[in-house]
C-alpha cells in the first residue's frame, strides 16, 4: 500500500525549488519589464529597436530553450564555467528577463491606454517629465495591467517546471521521479493540487491587489 | 490502379499462404517430433519474467529477445526447440539434471565466470562512470567531493542511489539528475558537473563521437554481462551454440532481432561484437 | 500692463495653415474671448499660448518677458535649439513662465487616482515646492469658492460633470496663475451644468482676474468679456468690444457666424 503521507510530503519537499524560482522571477521580472518598456518606448530610436527586437525574440523563442542558453551559453560562448553554482542564478536570469518582455508589453499598452489629457494637463501644471510618470502616468497604469500581470503570474507558476530542462528538480521534477519509481499516478496528482493551490492564492492576492485599486475609475 | 489492385490481392493472397504454410508446419513438425524422436531437442530454460529477454506475450506465447535467437540457433544446426520455463531459484538443478540444456535469458555473467560454461557475453549492460579529458578522475576513488549526474529514472540512478553504492554516493559533493543524456553530457562538457554515469552502450556512443572530449573510468559503477550458460562442462554443446551464433552475427541476423526490441534499447547494449572476430 | 502678447503666429500642421498671422495682446485685469466655428483655429492658439504646442512663426511674450522670438523667420523658443512639442516638455526655462498661467480644458482632465482635495494642491507642492500648510488653507479656499467644500476627499469618478470641472477651476486657481486660459469649458456639459460653470467664471470677472475664454456662449462672451476676437480659418478676422462686436459686428464673416447662434 502506497503512503499518501509519504508521497506528499516528498512531492513538496521540492516546493522549496518552485518558490525560489517563482519568487525570484516575480521580484526581477516586474521592475525589469518597466525599463525594457522604458527603451522600447524611448524616442532614441537605437534604443528603442533594440528593446524592440530584444522583445521578438523573448517572446518568439521557448522559455526552454533560452533556459538552456543561459545554463550552458557562459561555457559554449565564452568557454567560461561557473560549475553548478550558476545553475540557480542562469534560471532565475532566464525566467526574470523572459517574463519582463511579456510584462513590458503589457505595460506599455497600459501606458498608451491611458488619455492625452493626463500628460496635457500634468505639462501645463508644470510637472517635470518623471513627476508625470511616476505621479500621474504609472499609478493609472498599474490598475490597468493588473489583469493581464495576474494571467502571467499564473503562467509562471506553472512554467516553473521547466527548470528541470537544465537538471533543476523543482517540484513537478520530484513528482515524476517518484511516480516512476513507485508506479502510481498519485505523486502527480499532488502536483497537481499543489499547483493548484499555489495559484489559487496567487489569484486570490491579485484579486485583493485589484480591488484596492477600485476606489476610482 | 489495376495494377495497384492486382498488387494488393496478390499480397493478400501470398500472406495467407504464408500464414497457413506455417500452420502446416507446426503440425508436421510437432507430428514428426512425436514419430521421429531422432531429431534432437534443445532446451532453453528461461524466466518468463524477464522481459526483453522472455516474457508472456499478449497472447500468451513465450515471447523474447533471448527465444528468438535460440529459435534461429535450432533452426540453423537442425534442432527441436524448446521454450522452457523455470522457477528461476531452481536454475541450478534443472541444468545440472539434463532438464534443460542451457540457461538462455540475460543471464549474467559476472560473478558467475567459474560456475557455468559460457559463450561469448552478448549484452552488457554495465553502467560507467564518464569524465572529461584531463580532469584528473582516474578512479572511483576520485570522485570524491566532485558533482556527479545521473539521469533521472535510469539505471544508471537506480545503481548510484543503491545501497552497494551508498558509501561512493556518499563521498560526492552532490548527486544531480538530468532530463536526459545528450544534456547529461553537456553538464559535463560545459563543466558544470564533474561526472557522468550512464548505460555503456550510451557512453560508447559519445566517446566515439565526441573526439576525445570524454573518458570511460576503467571502473564500472556496476557491470553485467550476459551469455548463455551451460551445464560446467558442456563445452561440447556450448561450442555448436557458439559457432551458429557466431554466424548469425556475422551475417547481421543476431542485430536485426535485436532491433525488434529497440524500445528497450537493446540494440545500443549489444556487446558481441567485441568477441567476435 | 501687457500681461501676454502674441505676434504674427504662424502655425502648420503638415502643411496645412491653421494659424496664420495671429495677434493678440491681453492687458491686466482683461478678459478676453475668443469666438469661431470649430476648425478656426482658436483651440491651437490657446494651445500655443499654454507650450502644449508650438508656433512654426512669431513671437511671444509674458509679462513682457520674451518667451518666443522670431529668428529669420522662424520661431526661437527661449532656452531650446529644436522645434517639438517633446522639447517644449523638455524646457526647464518653460517651466517658470508655466506658472504665470492656468488652463482649464474642455475635458476637465483631473487626475482620477488622486482626491479632489490632492488635485488642487499636488502641484502647488511638487512643482513650486511651497509649503504644505499654507497650499493646503489655499486649496480649502479655492474648492469653498467653487462651492465644493464638502467634496474634498472624494475621488473625481464621484463628481458630476460641473463639479469636476469646478476642481479643475480650482486647480486652476491654486497656483495663483497671472492669467487663466480656458478652452471651451462648458461644451463638455449639459446646459444646466454650463450655467452653473459660466457663474463661476462670471465671479473670476468681477474680481478682475485676467482670463483668455474660448466659447461658444455668445451672449456669455458679451456680457462677461471685455473683448471678443473673431476667428476664423486661421486668421483674425474682428476684434473689438465685447458689447459692440456681438451686437454690431462690422464684418460680413462676423455677421453670418453670428447669425447662427441667434
Amino acid at each position: 500500500m502506497i503512503n499518501i503521507q509519504d508521497i506528499i510530503l516528498k512531492v513538496f519537499s521540492g516546493a522549496g525549488a518552485t518558490c525560489i524560482i517563482f519568487f525570484s522571477t516575480i521580484i526581477f521580472s516586474l521592475p525589469l519589464g518597466l525599463l525594457i518598456t522604458f527603451a522600447r518606448m524611448s524616442k532614441f530610436k537605437p534604443l528603442s529597436i533594440f528593446a524592440g527586437t530584444l522583445i521578438s525574440i523573448l517572446r518568439g523563442t521557448p522559455l526552454m530553450l533560452q533556459l538552456i542558453m543561459w545554463y550552458f551559453g557562459p561555457y559554449y560562448i565564452f568557454g567560461v564555467s561557473f560549475g553548478l553554482a550558476w545553475r540557480v542564478p542562469a534560471i532565475i536570469i532566464g525566467f526574470s528577463i523572459n517574463y519582463a518582455a511579456y510584462f513590458a508589453e503589457i505595460y506599455r499598452g497600459g501606458i498608451q491606454s491611458i488619455p492625452n489629457g493626463q500628460y496635457e494637463a500634468a505639462a501645463v501644471l508644470g510637472y517635470s517629465k518623471s513627476q508625470t510618470f511616476w505621479k500621474i502616468i504609472f499609478p493609472q497604469m498599474v490598475k490597468r495591467v493588473i489583469p493581464p500581470v495576474t494571467n502571467e503570474i499564473i503562467t509562471l507558476v506553472k512554467d516553473t517546471s521547466l527548470a528541470f530542462v537544465v537538471t533543476y528538480t523543482e517540484m513537478f521534477t520530484v513528482a515524476k521521479q517518484i511516480a516512476a519509481a513507485k508506479t502510481t499516478i498519485v505523486p502527480l496528482f499532488v502536483a497537481g493540487v499543489f499547483y493548484y493551490i499555489f495559484n489559487y492564492l496567487v489569484a486570490f492576492i491579485m484579486e485583493k491587489i485589484e480591488l484596492s485599486f477600485n476606489y476610482y475609475s | 490502379m489495376k495494377i495497384l489492385k492486382t498488387l494488393f490481392s496478390l499480397l493478400i493472397i501470398s500472406a495467407l499462404l504464408i500464414a497457413c504454410g506455417n500452420k502446416a508446419e507446426t503440425v508436421q513438425n510437432t507430428e514428426s517430433a512425436t514419430a521421429v524422436p531422432t531429431v534432437k531437442k534443445f532446451v532453453v530454460g528461461f524466466d518468463a519474467e524477464y522481459p526483453p529477454y522472455g516474457f508472456v506475450a499478449d497472447d500468451g506465447s513465450y515471447k523474447g529477445f533471448d527465444l528468438d535467437l535460440a529459435a534461429e540457433f535450432c533452426k540453423r544446426a537442425g534442432y527441436e526447440f524448446v521454450a522452457q520455463p523455470i522457477d528461476w531459484d531452481s536454475k541450478d538443478l534443472e541444468l545440472n539434471s539434463g532438464n534443460i540444456d542451457c540457461i538462455w535469458n540475460g543471464f549474467t555473467v559476472t560473478g558467475r565466470e567459474n560456475d557455468y560454461t559460457w559463450t561469448f557475453p552478448y549484452v552488457d549492460n554495465s553502467i560507467v562512470l564518464v569524465v572529461k579529458s584531463g580532469s584528473g578522475i582516474e578512479k572511483k576513488s576520485d570522485l570524491a567531493g566532485k558533482v556527479v549526474m545521473g539521469q533521472a529514472g535510469s539505471s544508471a540512478m537506480t545503481a548510484l542511489e543503491d545501497e552497494e553504492n551508498a558509501e561512493l554516493t556518499k563521498s560526492f559533493k552532490k548527486l544531480e539528475q538530468c532530463p536526459d543524456y545528450n544534456s547529461g553530457f553537456m553538464n559535463l562538457e560545459s563543466g558544470m558537473i564533474d561526472c557522468l554515469a550512464v548505460d555503456i552502450g550510451v557512453a560508447k556512443f559519445h566517446l566515439n563521437s565526441s573526439n576525445g572530449k570524454f573518458v570511460q573510468l576503467s571502473e564500472n559503477l556496476s557491470s553485467e554481462q550476459y551469455a548463455i550458460g551451460f551445464k560446467k562442462g558442456n563445452t561440447v554443446l556450448r561450442d555448436e551454440v557458439q559457432k551458429v551464433v557466431s554466424e548469425m552475427w556475422k551475417d547481421g541476423t543476431f542485430l536485426k532481432i535485436a532491433n525488434q526490441y529497440a524500445d528497450y534499447s537493446l540494440p545500443d547494449m549489444i556487446c558481441l561484437g567485441d568477441y567476435v572476430k | 500692463m501687457s500681461l501676454f502678447e502674441i505676434k504674427n503666429c504662424k502655425k502648420n500642421f503638415n502643411g496645412i495653415k491653421v494659424l496664420d498671422d495671429i495677434n493678440i495682446k491681453v492687458n491686466e485685469g482683461e478678459v478676453v474671448a475668443i469666438i469661431g466655428s470649430s476648425g478656426s483655429g482658436k483651440t491651437t492658439l490657446l494651445r500655443i499660448c499654454t507650450f502644449l504646442e508650438y508656433m512654426d512663426c512669431g513671437e511671444m511674450s509674458y509679462l513682457n518677458e520674451k518667451i518666443v522670438t522670431s529668428e529669420d523667420g522662424i520661431a526661437r523658443y527661449i532656452g531650446q535649439k529644436e522645434l517639438s512639442i517633446d522639447a517644449l516638455n523638455k524646457n526647464k526655462e518653460l517651466v517658470r513662465i508655466k506658472s504665470y498661467f492656468g488652463l482649464v480644458f474642455q475635458n476637465f482632465n483631473l487626475f482620477p487616482h488622486w482626491t479632489v482635495l490632492k488635485n488642487v494642491m499636488d502641484a502647488p507642492i511638487s512643482v513650486q515646492k511651497k509649503d504644505i500648510n499654507e497650499v493646503k488653507e489655499k486649496a480649502i479656499y479655492y474648492l469653498k469658492k467653487m462651492g465644493l467644500e464638502h467634496k474634498t476627499n472624494s475621488y473625481p469618478c464621484e463628481l458630476s460633470g460641473g463639479q469636476q470641472q469646478r476642481v479643475a477651476i480650482a486647480r486652476a486657481l491654486c497656483l495663483e496663475p497671472k492669467i487663466i486660459y480656458f478652452d471651451e469649458p462648458t461644451s463638455a456639459l449639459d446646459p444646466e451644468l454650463t450655467s452653473e460653470i459660466l457663474k463661476v467664471i462670471k465671479e473670476l470677472a468681477s474680481e478682475k482676474r485676467t482670463m483668455v475664454i474660448v466659447t461658444h456662449e455668445m451672449n456669455f462672451a458679451r456680457d462677461v468679456a471685455d473683448r471678443v476676437v473673431f476667428m476664423d480659418n486661421g486668421v483674425v478676422v474682428e476684434e473689438g468690444k465685447a458689447y459692440d462686436l456681438i451686437t454690431n459686428p462690422q464684418k460680413e464673416r462676423t455677421k453670418r457666424f453670428l447669425q447662427k447662434y441667434d
